[in-house]
C-alpha cells in the first residue's frame, strides 16, 4: 500500500450531481469540511454557438439565443434583437416596445421563481420549490397562450415580433398578477426570515464590491453587493426609461452586505418590481400597431461592429455583433452574465464549509447553457 | 403478548411435553416474527402517508390512481408495495473495490438495532414481547448499534461522498444520545422505575396525570427529546448525512434495491420506537385521556398507536416545512443548547418536586 | 447625420446649458442621447461662445440664403409654383434658357425635383457640419488617446479614434494597468473580450471597457499574426480577464502571456485546433469517435 496522505481529499462535485444546476464539475480541495480552493470545470454543454452564428443568417441565429439560457429565452432574444436594431438603425413601433417590455419582464419573474426555488433545495427546504414551480406554470401557460412555447420561445425578430398578443392574454395576465403578488408574501413568510435558513444565507460567501466590479459581475449579484447599478435604468434600452420603479439593493438585511441571504432577498424584491412595470406596460400599451410592420425584407446590417447590454435575469447579457455587410454574421459574440458569475466562486467560496460551497453556488443562480453556449 | 404468556399457554395445552426446549423457542420466536409482522406493515403505511402529507403540503395530489392494476391503486394506495417490489426486483450491486463483508453486513446491523428495540415497546398492558425492567434503559442502549452500522456502510463503500456522510452520521447520533437520555432522567426520576409498564401506569387517572403536565419543566424536556430523537434518526433538519442535494445520497450512495431499503425500513422504525418512547414517558402510554372511559384493553391498543401516529405526522410534517442544518451548527445545538437545558431540567424538576410535590 | 438631429442636439445643449437636463436624461434613443451629452461636455467649457454660435437659429434653413449660390433652382422652383414672370424678366438669355430648359424636365416631375434640391441644401449643411460634429463626438476616445500618448509614446496605432483604439503591443500591459488606475478614465470594468479572426493571417483581440464611476465606454483592439499570437494578459488588473483570456486561447489560439492557467476552458484539453478561425478544419477522430463534417448550408 502507497502513503495514505492526511491532509486534503480532493472531492469532485459532479458533473452529474443534484445541485449543480446543469453539468458542472467542480474540484474541491477539502481539508476534512473546510474547502481550500475550488476548481470549475466547465465546457460539458458547450455546442459551438459562436461557430454556427458565422454560418446561418441574422434571422436563423436567434433560435440558437434561445437555447443559450433556457430559463430566461426571452431576455436572450432580446438583447439580440436590441443589438441588432440598433446595428441597422431600425425603429419599431410602441405596441411592440411594449409587448417586448411586458414579456421580458415576465421572464424575469419566472426566471428568479426557479432561481430561488432551487436554491431553496440545495439548502434543504422542499416545499418552497414546488410552490414556486406552480407559479411559474402559470407564467408558461401565458407565454404558451402567445406563442406556442414554453420554454423555447423565438418570440422576438428583428424589427417586430412573431406573434401578436391573443385575444384575452391582457385579462389573463392581470388575473395573474393579483394571483401572484400575495404569494411572494407567503414565499417571504415561509422561507426568508426562517431562523435555520437565515443561518445557513447570512454572512456567507460575502463579497465586496470591488471584487464583483473587477470579476464582471452583474445584475442582482452585483446589486446585493451593495452597488445601485441596473442597466435598465443606468442605460436605458428599448421604452424602460418610460416606466417608473426602484432597484433593490442589498442592505445586509440579516449580516453582512453581499452574502447569500442579500442575493437571494435582491431576487425576491426585483419580482415584485417586475410586477410594477408589467402592469404599467400593460396599462399603456397602445391598442392598435403591427406587430410586423417593421420587419425588414433582408437582413443586411452595414459594416461595422456594435456591442450592447441588455439586462437578463441574471446579469447583464452582451451581444458583440461584427458585420461585413453579408446577410451572415462575420462573429458574433455573447458576453453571458453567468459566465462572470460562476468565475467569482473561487474568490468567495474558499475557506467555507462543504455545504457553504454549494450554498454559494445556489445564490449566484448559474445556468450551464448561457457559460457553455 | 410476552413470552412468558404464550409459553404458560402452550404448557397448558400440551401438558406431556411441558419444559422441552421447543416450547421455549416458539414461544420465543413466535412474537419475534409478530413482531416482524408489524413493522413490515407499519412501513407500508407511514410510507404512503409520507407521500400523501408530502403532496398536500407541497400542493400536489401525490400518487392517484383509478383501482386495482391502474397506476397506483385507488389514492394511491398500492403505491408502497409497488415501491417494495420495485426495490426487490432490482440488480445488487457491490462495488468492486468496496470491502465486501462490511458492505454487506452494514444494512443488515442497522436494521437489527431498530428491530431489538421492539422488543420492549408497550402496545397494551398485556401485549408486549418483553416486560424488561430496564425497558427504557435497554432501548436507549441498543439504539446506539445504529451509529457503527453507519460507519460501516460509510467506509466500505470505497466512496468519498459516503465517507462524508457516514463520518457526519456518527458524530451525529452519537452527540444527540446525550440530550435525549438526560431529557427521559426526569421521567425516570418522577415515575421512580425503569420498567415501561410501571411508567405508565404513574400516568394513569386522566390526562391530568400525564407526566407532561406535570410540572412546567415538563414541556420542555418533552420538546428537547423530541428534537433530539428527530437527529438520533436522520430526520429533517438533521438529514445531513442523507442529505439529497449536497452529497448525492450520503452514506447509501452505493447500496441498491433490497440493501437500500433496509436503511430506509430501519429509519421508520426507529421513528416509531423513538415515538413510543416520547409518548410512554410523556404521553401517558396506552391509558386514555378520560380517566375511567374507554380504557378496555382494545381501546389500550388503540390510544397507543394513535398518540404514536400523531408524534409521527409532527415528524413528517417538519421534514418538508424547514430547511437543514449545516454540520456545526448542529453540533452547537447539541452541545451547547440542549446539554445545558437538559441538566437544568434535572435540577428544576428535582427541586420543583421535593418542594412542590 | 440628418440637418433635424443636429438641430435637435443643439436645442437639446442649449436648454441644458441653461439647467434643463431632463430633456436629454429623457430621450430614449441612446445615441441621440449619447450625442447630446458629448455636445454638451464640449459646450460646457465654454458655454456663451456655444450660445452666441447657435442661438440665431440652429441651422440656416430659410431657401433665399442657400439659393443664392444656386439661382436656377430658385428660378425653376418659382416656376413650378406658378410664377413665370421673374423667369420671363431674366435679362441674360443665356440663363433665361437654361432656367427654361430645366423648368421643362423638373415638370415631367416636380415632386422627385423638389426632393433633388432638398437633398443637395441637406448635403451642403451636413459637409458643413460634419467637421464641427467630428469635433464634439470624439470626447473620451480622444482624451484617452491623449493621455496614453503623453504616458506611453506610440502606443495608440489608429488615428481616427472615433470607434475604438488600437493600441500597441508592447504597451499594453502598461496601458491597461494605466486605464484602470487613472482618476479621470477608471475603467475599473472589462465588459467583454473578443477574439477575431481578420484573415490575412491576423487575429485581434477587442476588449470592451467601461468605468462605472464616470459611465464612459471604450473599445481597444489589438492585432497579431497567426504565426506569433501572442498577447501579455490583462488578468491582474482586472480579474474576470483570466476566464476571457482562457475562452479566447480556447477558440483562437491566441497566447496571453503572464497567465496563471492557460488552458482549454470550454473545449477538452486535448482537443486539437482553434475552431473559431476561418481555416479552421475539425479532426478526424477524437479518441476513437469519429466526428462528422459539418455540412454546408442546411442539406
Amino acid at each position: 500500500m502507497g502513503v495514505i496522505r492526511g491532509e486534503e481529499m480532493v472531492l469532485n462535485i459532479g458533473p452529474q450531481h443534484p445541485a449543480t444546476h446543469g453539468v458542472l464539475r467542480l474540484q474541491v480541495k477539502t481539508d476534512g469540511e473546510i474547502v481550500s480552493e475550488i476548481k470549475p470545470y466547465i465546457g460539458y454543454l458547450h455546442r459551438c454557438f459562436e461557430k454556427h452564428c458565422e454560418n446561418v443568417t441574422y434571422e436563423q441565429v436567434l433560435p440558437f439565443t434561445d437555447r443559450c439560457d433556457y430559463l430566461a429565452s426571452m431576455t436572450m432574444n432580446f438583447g439580440y434583437v436590441v443589438a441588432m436594431e440598433e446595428l441597422m438603425e431600425i425603429r419599431v413601433n410602441d405596441r411592440v416596445q411594449h409587448i417586448r417590455v411586458v414579456m421580458a419582464e415576465l421572464q424575469r419573474i419566472a426566471s428568479h421563481l426557479l432561481g430561488l426555488g432551487a436554491f431553496g433545495l440545495d439548502i434543504g427546504a422542499f416545499t418552497p420549490f414546488l410552490h414556486m414551480l406552480r407559479d411559474r406554470e402559470r407564467i408558461l401557460d401565458l407565454f404558451e397562450m402567445t406563442c406556442g412555447a414554453r420554454l423555447l420561445y423565438n418570440y422576438m425578430w428583428i424589427g417586430g415580433l412573431s406573434h401578436d398578443l391573443p385575444v384575452g392574454f391582457v385579462e389573463s395576465t392581470y388575473k395573474f398578477l393579483d394571483y401572484f403578488e400575495p404569494k411572494i408574501d407567503e414565499f417571504v413568510n415561509l422561507l426568508v426570515h426562517n431562523k435555520i435558513f437565515v443561518e445557513r444565507t447570512a454572512d456567507i460567501g460575502v463579497m465586496p464590491q470591488d471584487v464583483a466590479i473587477s470579476y464582471g459581475v452583474t445584475g442582482p449579484n452585483l446589486r446585493a453587493s451593495g452597488l445601485n447599478w441596473d442597466l435598465r435604468k443606468n442605460d436605458p434600452y428599448s421604452i424602460y426609461n418610460k416606466f417608473d420603479f426602484n432597484i433593490p439593493v442589498g442592505q445586509g438585511g440579516k449580516g453582512t452586505v453581499g452574502d447569500c441571504w442579500d442575493r437571494f432577498y435582491v431576487r425576491v424584491l426585483e419580482m415584485k418590481e417586475s410586477i410594477k412595470i408589467v402592469r404599467q406596460a400593460l396599462a399603456s400599451m397602445p391598442k392598435d400597431g403591427d406587430v410586423h410592420q417593421s420587419l425588414p425584407k433582408k437582413i443586411k446590417p452595414p459594416i461595422g461592429s456594435i456591442y450592447r447590454r441588455t439586462e437578463s435575469p441574471r446579469g447583464d447579457l452582451g451581444y458583440y455583433i461584427e458585420s461585413d455587410g453579408s446577410n451572415v454574421p462575420y462573429r458574433l459574440k455573447m458576453r453571458s452574465p453567468a459566465f462572470t458569475a460562476l468565475s467569482v466562486i473561487d474568490e468567495i467560496a474558499a475557506g467555507w464549509l462543504l455545504s457553504d460551497v454549494l450554498a454559494i453556488l445556489g445564490s449566484l443562480d448559474i445556468v450551464l447553457g448561457e457559460i457553455d453556449r | 403478548m410476552t413470552v412468558d404468556f404464550i409459553y404458560n399457554s402452550l404448557v397448558a395445552f400440551f401438558p406431556d411435553w411441558a419444559n422441552k426446549d421447543p416450547f421455549l423457542m416458539i414461544s420465543m420466536l413466535l412474537p419475534l416474527v409478530a413482531t416482524f409482522g408489524f413493522i413490515t406493515i407499519y412501513a407500508l403505511v407511514v410510507i404512503y402517508a409520507e407521500l400523501k402529507v408530502s403532496s398536500f403540503i407541497q400542493d400536489k395530489v401525490g400518487p392517484m390512481g383509478q383501482g386495482v392494476g391502474l397506476h397506483a391503486g385507488k389514492w394511491g394506495l398500492l403505491q408502497p408495495i409497488a415501491d417494495a417490489l420495485k426495490l426487490l426486483s432490482k440488480e445488487d450491486i457491490i462495488p468492486s473495490s468496496a470491502n465486501k463483508v462490511l458492505f454487506i453486513l452494514a444494512p443488515f446491523m442497522i436494521f437489527v438495532g431498530a428491530f431489538i428495540s421492539f422488543v420492549a415497546l408497550p402496545f397494551n398492558e398485556s401485549i408486549i414481547v418483553s416486560d424488561l425492567n430496564i425497558g427504557i434503559f435497554y432501548i436507549l442502549g441498543v439504539g446506539s448499534l445504529a451509529v457503527i452500522a453507519l460507519i460501516l456502510a460509510g467506509w466500505s463503500s470505497n466512496n468519498k461522498w459516503s465517507l462524508y456522510g457516514g463520518m457526519r452520521s456518527a458524530a451525529q447520533i452519537i452527540s444527540y444520545e446525550i440530550p435525549a437520555g438526560i431529557s427521559l432522567i426526569v421521567v425516570i426520576m418522577l415515575a421512580g422505575s425503569l420498567n415501561m409498564q410501571e411508567i405508565i401506569l404513574y400516568q394513569e387517572g386522566g390526562i391530568g396525570n400525564w407526566i407532561i403536565f406535570d410540572n412546567p419543566f415538563m414541556p420542555i424536556a418533552f420538546v428537547v427529546y423530541f428534537i433530539s430523537a428527530l437527529a438520533e434518526t436522520n430526520r429533517t433538519p438533521f438529514d445531513l448525512p442523507e442529505s439529497e442535494s449536497e452529497l448525492v445520497a450520503g452514506f447509501v450512495t452505493e447500496y441498491s434495491g433490497m440493501r437500500y431499503a433496509f436503511f430506509f425500513l430501519s429509519e421508520y422504525a426507529n421513528m416509531f420506537v423513538v415515538s413510543v418512547v416520547a409518548v410512554t414517558g410523556f404521553l401517558g402510554g396506552w391509558q386514555s385521556p378520560f380517566a375511567n372511559y374507554l380504557n378496555s384493553p382494545a381501546m389500550g391498543l388503540f390510544w397507543m398507536l394513535s398518540k404514536t401516529a400523531f408524534l409521527i405526522f409532527i415528524m413528517i410534517w417538519i421534514r418538508w416545512t424547514v430547511p437543514r442544518l449545516r454540520v456545526d451548527q448542529l453540533m452547537h445545538l447539541c452541545w451547547k443548547v440542549f446539554l445545558p437545558i437538559g441538566l437544568f431540567n434535572i435540577f428544576a424538576v428535582a427541586i420543583w418536586t421535593v418542594l412542590i410535590g | 447625420m440628418s440637418p433635424d438631429t443636429e438641430k435637435i442636439i443643439i436645442e437639446l445643449v442649449l436648454k441644458a446649458l441653461n439647467g434643463d437636463m431632463d430633456s436629454i436624461n429623457n430621450l430614449d434613443d441612446r445615441v441621440l442621447r449619447s450625442k447630446a451629452k458629448a455636445a454638451l461636455f464640449k459646450a460646457k467649457k465654454d458655454p456663451d461662445a456655444y450660445r452666441e454660435k447657435y442661438s440665431k437659429s440652429s441651422i440656416p434653413n430659410d431657401n433665399e440664403n442657400n439659393f443664392k449660390n444656386d439661382p436656377i433652382t430658385s428660378y425653376v422652383l418659382k416656376g413650378l409654383d406658378g410664377d413665370m414672370d421673374q423667369i420671363n424678366a431674366i435679362e441674360d438669355r443665356v440663363l433665361r434658357g437654361k432656367v427654361k430648359a430645366a423648368l421643362v424636365k423638373a415638370k415631367k416631375d416636380p415632386k422627385s425635383f423638389k426632393m433633388q434640391v432638398g437633398l443637395k441644401e441637406v448635403k451642403k449643411q451636413t459637409i458643413e457640419l460634419d467637421e464641427e460634429k467630428v469635433d464634439i463626438e470624439e470626447s473620451i476616445n480622444q482624451r484617452i488617446k491623449k493621455l496614453a500618448l503623453e504616458k506611453f509614446p506610440q502606443s495608440i496605432l489608429n488615428d481616427d479614434v472615433e470607434k475604438f483604439l488600437l493600441v500597441d503591443l508592447k504597451s499594453w500591459s502598461s496601458l491597461s494597468a494605466y486605464l484602470k488606475t487613472e482618476e479621470s478614465l477608471f475603467f475599473d470594468s472589462l465588459q467583454c473580450q473578443t477574439g477575431f479572426d481578420l484573415g490575412e493571417g491576423l487575429l485581434e483581440a477587442r476588449y470592451n471597457l467601461h468605468s462605472m464611476k464616470h459611465d464612459h465606454y471604450t473599445e481597444i483592439r489589438i492585432q497579431v499574426t497567426k504565426d506569433n499570437p501572442r498577447i501579455p494578459s490583462v488578468e491582474e488588473v482586472w480579474r474576470i480577464a483570466d476566464w476571457f483570456e482562457r475562452e479566447t486561447y480556447d477558440m483562437l489560439g491566441i497566447h496571453f502571456d503572464g497567465h496563471r492557467d492557460m488552458r482549454r476552458i470550454l473545449l477538452p484539453d486535448d482537443w486539437e485546433g482553434w475552431p473559431l478561425r476561418k481555416d479552421y478544419d475539425v479532426q478526424e477522430t477524437y479518441h476513437g469517435i469519429v466526428i462528422p463534417k459539418m455540412k454546408e448550408g442546411w442539406e
